[in-house]
């Protein structure tokens, strides 16, 4: 081989390194995350402001109105509210109506859907162990997320609220 | 007779073409560089306005635990007392705490609800609004729950609204 030859193929060489590492970093740079959730502190101001919400649904000898957190748990038990409403029911159509009235989620607003799920979970001493509650969604969501959780103490264990929006 | 062309020698000719390899080595290194440095710097405009935001949102929600608005159930730090914010707003007309606030704009939305609250609709309305003192303004909202006495069930009743804030333009 001749020396010019040589030459030509170290510089060659080099190039092509160059060109695999920029690529590399591209890729990096421009990877779409798989799903990318970010802390919102408007969601997690929603979840905790619907805590405190007065719910339709009453129990009790004194009908006293359920607030979320509570209805929650009452729905965890498979409780039936005072005007024979499954609390579960009362539950999703509550939460549902709310984040419609929070984040009017659609094509043209900014949120275009969320996913709302609630779940119990208790860390006692035999293990940790978890319930679905309840799961509302509606919209198109893609890979892109913002949400937050939301945690009410539930003896023996905690209920949490799982809000994500999707943009 | 010797010639005036200029006889570079071949260890002159190595030395050039490694500092051309250099130069252009350089310059693909350099638009990396600003190409990573633009990328980085729009993600830190991003993160700056978003902590923004986040500071107005506290700010709103803060307003919602003074003395003037919170609800006195004990429990809820964001719940603010919607019978008191309408007396409030009574005395804002009327001419008091009209200077109480440093805002223009601060209003409590019921979610729900369209309609301006007044002594004929109250309870069942949408909006209060405290002060309203100028245009120029960007306004920001924080979630939080509106409790009052409700009569039909003996009871409080809370549901979800937003506190309203109006921070003035820099």
């Amino acid at each position: 081989m001749k020396r010019g030859q040589e030459e030509i193929i170290g510089f060659v060489a080099i190039v092509i390194l160059l060109a695999v590492i920029f690529l590399v970093f591209l890729v990096i740079s421009f990877r779409s995350p798989v799903e990318d959730i970010r802390e919102n502190s408007e969601a997690y101001y929603f979840l905790s402001s619907v805590m405190e919400v007065t719910s339709n649904c009453t129990r009790g000898l004194d009908n006293q109105a359920l607030k979320i957190a509570e209805l929650a748990s009452s729905c965890r038990q498979n409780d039936k509210c005072n005007n024979d409403l499954g609390s579960c029911d009362v539950l999703n159509m509550t939460l549902n109506y709310l984040v419609q009235e929070g984040f009017r989620p659609g094509e043209d607003s900014v949120t275009k859907g969320y996913v709302l799920k609630t779940r119990y979970v208790s860390n006692l001493s035999s293990g940790q162990t978890g319930q679905d509650i309840s799961s509302i969604s509606s919209g198109v969501c893609g890979n892109s997320f913002s949400g937050a959780s939301y945690s009410v103490p539930d003896y023996p264990g905690v209920i949490t609220f799982e809000l994500k929006l999707c943009s | 007779m010797k010639s005036l062309a200029v006889d570079y020698s071949r260890g002159q000719l190595k030395i050039q073409q490694m500092a051309f390899v250099l130069v252009a080595l350089m310059i693909l290194f350099g638009i990396v560089i600003i190409f990573y440095v633009s990328i980085k710097t729009a993600s830190l405009k991003s993160s700056a306005e978003d902590i923004g935001d986040l500071r107005s949102r506290e700010l709103a929600r803060k307003l919602a635990g003074s003395p003037e608005f919170i609800y006195p159930s004990g429990e809820c730090a964001a719940c603010i007392d919607f019978d008191k914010v309408f007396v409030l707003k009574e005395k804002a007309q009327s001419g008091e705490y009209s200077s109480f606030w440093a805002s223009p704009l601060i209003q409590v939305r019921k979610l729900g609800y369209g309609e301006d609250c007044n002594r004929q609709n109250y309870p069942n309305c949408g909006v209060i609004t405290l002060s309203n003192t100028s245009d120029d303004f960007s306004s920001v909202s924080s979630f939080v729950t509106l409790c009052h006495y409700d009569s039909a069930i003996n009871a409080e009743r809370c549901e979800l609204g937003k506190i309203v804030l109006g921070v003035k333009r820099q």
